[in-house]
């Protein structure tokens, strides 16, 4: 795929579409849509352009087409995979725009919203009447609805309620040739027929389509919920503690475990009162009907003791408990206290192997030279470790990736994944055929030309390509008209 | 065990038996390079599920597959291959004090593979969601022979296509499910039932039954099962499950059996499911048809379907889920039945076991909104269309 034409001359058939203010092409402008969370990597795109409705996205997509253009979907670019990265010379169709909560029908549990709809601003609408949206990620009062859905996205409390595709039901999405499908449930009804191609979609990386409609499932708040904050010597007694909980059969809304290094960070940038002279700390919620709440959290402290912790706290009231969980979900944003820069990494491990993998990032850490952070959801052992380094030393950077990567390969061997929530994006494509053999690359090639058979939305994700890779590949997946002889690759 | 002999009243011409998941690649390779059509069946509870097959050759049984590959308790994650039965699952899990939440009438026949791969799911739906909830991994064997993975073995997992998902309800179109990995959940301390309606000359209509399930939901009741079964006279008994902790249940059975009094019917709580093997078999064999409504539709559901059946119907609905299953009597005219759900945007119906006499009945209906997409699936998965043609939706 090419894409020849000048910026100047993309601008005047997207602004027919989306009109003038809403067709991005000078320098300074396109400067915004360079990167995504993932700022490392920049590629200026050709045009941004900023449609309003299913079918400005669908006139938008059919003038890529014929012109030829890749399309890079986005949302409010706070991916930290690179899943929005522009291709050289693309086209991307931003949803910002998009942002109406269409329906919230209570009585059925769902809610219709549009792909740029904030994940925050849905439990924030539905909030006062007692229910609420469960995927949380930490930017949920920044990141979109679509976004979510392209990456799958997680969060703290996805331990028991589930990931974004446990609470999508229904998607509407504009295929390549810009014909609008609807897939699986449009009412709340549930088993659509057919493929659950909806299960699909979401967490295909914006690669299948793009998505203009959201039906999500939406939760009745528990009638309590019990926060529970437990402090450790170290890393193992926490991880220990996890296991305990878990394996007892208790399962908490959500557990997240800080080191030490990711609390001095928290400590520093927002106002908790945590300890500094702690190894490790535990975040839990327990949630549910009062009976069952009151019981678990006993039963769940009775295992933290046992694990060794050193203090146990309960929040006195519901503002000191969000005030504990703004601490951890700002744990990004707070590492800028303690170091310049930080590359975050999101490879999950089997639960039971918390502290011997955070014991053998450690010393990787330390003999790369590099301060390693660990801020993550335990409880499904989702870990975040947040390499520290400083750009304008020489060489760090560098060193802080390989570190990265090291650290997914170690996650690997303990037979788990190189993401649980941020998706492979740019950022990870070049590990995914360390997951997966090149006929399972293969298969999920099929499942994407279904979709997009000219592979126009969001080309170089996910997949390692020879020219993502550099010389070492390993696992480059032909196109099925390659395979066939019908078509070789230049 | 009866040998499957026929799918959906279509005869294979041959039964095979992989003995390991080699030879399940290597028979199908072979199969798809000789341009001979296949289909899988697993324990034989489903086969008059979908339409018949245009064409069968070759039936895989996955009888012999049913290797445990991984079980690691504390990580509540179980690797299994596809022809374990429920019932041999449910063992071992339950002497680590964990369960599969994925209900099936036939447990001691039915395999891991085949409940995947026609979605089966029952009244604990409404807790614990169907298999697409549950499946984290899958290994298949692609319609060509070529085996491939997606997913993993934790319980969270973003990495490339969700190729498990995919698998789910796929009634063996795409490939064999080989193995899967599931979530597995721990299991209740304890289980309660608090019925309603329970004496013979008592009812709730079906608008005082989605009553009481919103109230539920109000008053932040967490029950695991909701269900409703419908009495001759057309009115509903009520049964609403509990698990948790002793406590936690009985104090949610309090509160439920106060919310069911305001309907002014009988209340009594049970520590087992009044009538549930009655129900079963009541289902179990054709005709049976499954409708699915929004979840709160349930008294528009009901006031579709009264002047369409009769006493001898037999009609169990999951409020709350949007799900019933119904047995119409032979006296019930099943074609203006289906063609008046069908006719109905927010519902399907699905007859999910066939009578050999309804002729001409399509087992989905309408063809999906998304049919372009599911076409170019099965295509690119199997060009030839040999695996399972003709069974699914739509032809597929």
């Amino acid at each position: 795929m090419t894409a020849a034409a000048e910026p100047g001359a993309l601008r005047a058939p997207f602004a027919a579409i989306v009109g003038e203010r809403n067709t991005i092409t000078s320098p300074s402008e396109l400067r915004t849509y360079e990167c995504d969370g993932l700022t490392g990597f920049r590629v200026r795109p050709g045009v941004v352009v900023l449609p309003a409705t299913t079918e400005e996205v669908a006139a938008c997509v059919r003038l890529a087409r014929s012109l030829d253009l890749p399309i890079v979907p986005r949302g409010a670019g706070t991916g930290l995979s690179g899943g929005s990265l522009p291709t050289e010379g693309c086209v991307v169709i931003g949803l910002a725009r998009m942002r109406a909560i269409l329906a919230v029908d209570l009585p059925n549990r769902t809610a219709r919203v549009q792909p740029g709809v904030i994940n925050l601003d849905i439990t924030r609408a539905i909030g006062p009447g007692g229910y609420y949206y469960a995927p949380d990620p930490s930017s949920q009062s920044v990141c979109t609805i679509g976004g979510n859905v392209a990456e799958n996205s997680g969060g703290a409390h996805c331990l028991k309620y589930g990931f974004t595709v446990n609470h999508v039901l229904g998607l509407t999405l504009v295929l390549d040739d810009g014909a609008v499908v609807e897939l699986g449930s449009h009412f709340g009804e549930p088993d659509a027929l057919g493929y659950d191609l909806a299960g699909v979609v979401v967490g295909s990386e914006g690669m299948t389509g793009i998505v203009t409609e959201i039906l999500v499932r939406v939760l009745r708040t528990p009638q309590r919920t019990q926060t529970l904050f437990a402090t450790f010597p170290s890393t193992d007694e926490a991880g220990d503690a996890v296991s305990r909980i878990i394996g007892a059969g208790i399962v908490p809304a959500a557990i997240e475990m800080c080191d030490q290094l990711a609390i001095e960070a928290i400590v520093a940038a927002t106002h908790v009162d945590w300890p500094l002279d702690v190894g490790a700390l535990l975040l839990m919620d327990v949630d549910g009907t009062a009976a069952d709440v009151e019981e678990t959290a006993e039963r769940a402290q009775t295992h933290l003791r046992a694990a060794g912790a050193i203090e146990i706290r309960t929040p006195k009231d519901e503002a000191e408990r969000q005030l504990a969980w703004k601490g951890r979900k700002a744990a990004f944003a707070a590492m800028g206290r303690i170091s310049p820069n930080y590359y975050v990494q999101d490879g999950v491990i089997p639960r039971k192997q918390i502290a011997p993998v955070l014991r053998e990032i450690a010393a990787l850490g330390a003999a790369a030279g590099l301060r390693v952070a660990n801020v993550f959801h335990a409880g499904d052992g989702n870990l975040h470790p947040l390499v520290l380094y400083d750009a304008r030393i020489p060489g760090q950077e560098a060193a802080a990736e390989r570190l990265g990567g090291e650290i997914l390969r170690v996650c690997l061997r303990y037979g788990g994944s190189v993401t649980g929530e941020h998706g492979v994006g740019h950022d990870k494509a070049c590990y995914l055929g360390e997951q997966f053999s090149v006929d399972d690359l293969a298969t999920m090639m099929r499942i994407r030309d279904a979709f997009d058979p000219e592979r126009r939305f969001n080309p170089d994700k996910v997949f390692p390509t020879p020219r993502l890779c550099g010389d070492k590949p390993g696992t480059y997946v032909p196109h099925a008209t390659e395979t066939s002889g019908a078509a070789a690759r230049g | 065990m009866n040998e499957p002999v026929a799918i959906a009243g279509v005869a294979a011409t041959e039964i095979v038996t992989p003995r390991d998941l080699a030879e399940l690649a290597e028979i199908v390779r072979d199969r798809y390079a000789r341009g001979s059509s296949f289909a899988f069946v697993g324990g034989g509870t489903q086969l008059d599920l979908g339409n018949a097959p245009s064409q069968l050759d070759t039936i895989v049984r996955t009888a012999a597959l049913d290797r445990v590959i991984d079980y690691t308790p504390e990580d509540q994650t179980i690797t299994v291959e596809c022809g374990i039965t429920l019932a041999a699952l449910d063992r071992m899990l339950a002497e680590n004090g964990q369960m599969l939440p994925l209900d099936s009438g036939a447990r001691e026949r039915a395999t891991v593979g085949g409940a995947i791969a026609t979605n089966v799911s029952g009244r604990h739906r409404r807790r614990y969601g169907t298999a697409k909830d549950m499946i984290v991994g899958v290994a298949i064997v692609r319609p060509d022979g070529t085996p491939s993975r997606g997913g993993g073995k934790v319980v969270k997992n973003v990495a490339g296509f969700d190729l498990p998902k995919l698998m789910v309800g796929s009634l063996g179109t795409l490939g064999a499910i080989a193995t899967v990995t599931l979530r597995v959940y721990p299991a209740p301390q304890g289980t309660a039932f608090v019925s309603g309606a329970y004496e013979d000359d008592d009812g709730l209509v079906a608008r005082d039954v989605a009553a009481l399930d919103a109230a539920l939901v109000r008053d932040r009741l967490e029950p695991v099962a909701v269900w409703a079964t419908r009495r001759p006279d057309g009115r509903y008994r009520v049964t609403v499950e509990f698990a948790g902790s002793r406590v936690a249940v009985d104090a949610q059975c309090r509160a439920c059996e106060a919310l069911i009094a305001e309907f002014g019917v009988s209340v009594r709580t049970a520590d087992a499911a009044e009538g549930e093997d009655e129900t079963r078999a009541r289902f179990a064999a054709a005709p049976r048809i499954r409708i699915g409504f929004p979840p709160a539709s349930l008294a528009q559901f009901d006031d579709l379907m009264q002047p369409l059946i009769d006493g001898e119907t037999a009609l169990g609905a999951y409020p709350g889920v949007g799900v019933a299953y119904l047995r119409p009597s032979p006296a019930v005219d099943y074609r203006r039945l289906l063609e008046a759900v069908r006719k109905r945007e927010e519902m399907t119906a699905v007859v999910e076991a066939m009578p050999p006499d309804w002729h001409g009945i399509d087992a989905w209906g309408n063809p999906p909104r998304a049919l372009r997409v599911m076409r170019a699936l099965k295509t690119s998965f199997d060009p030839r269309g040999l695996c399972s043609p003709g069974r699914y939706v739509a032809g597929l």
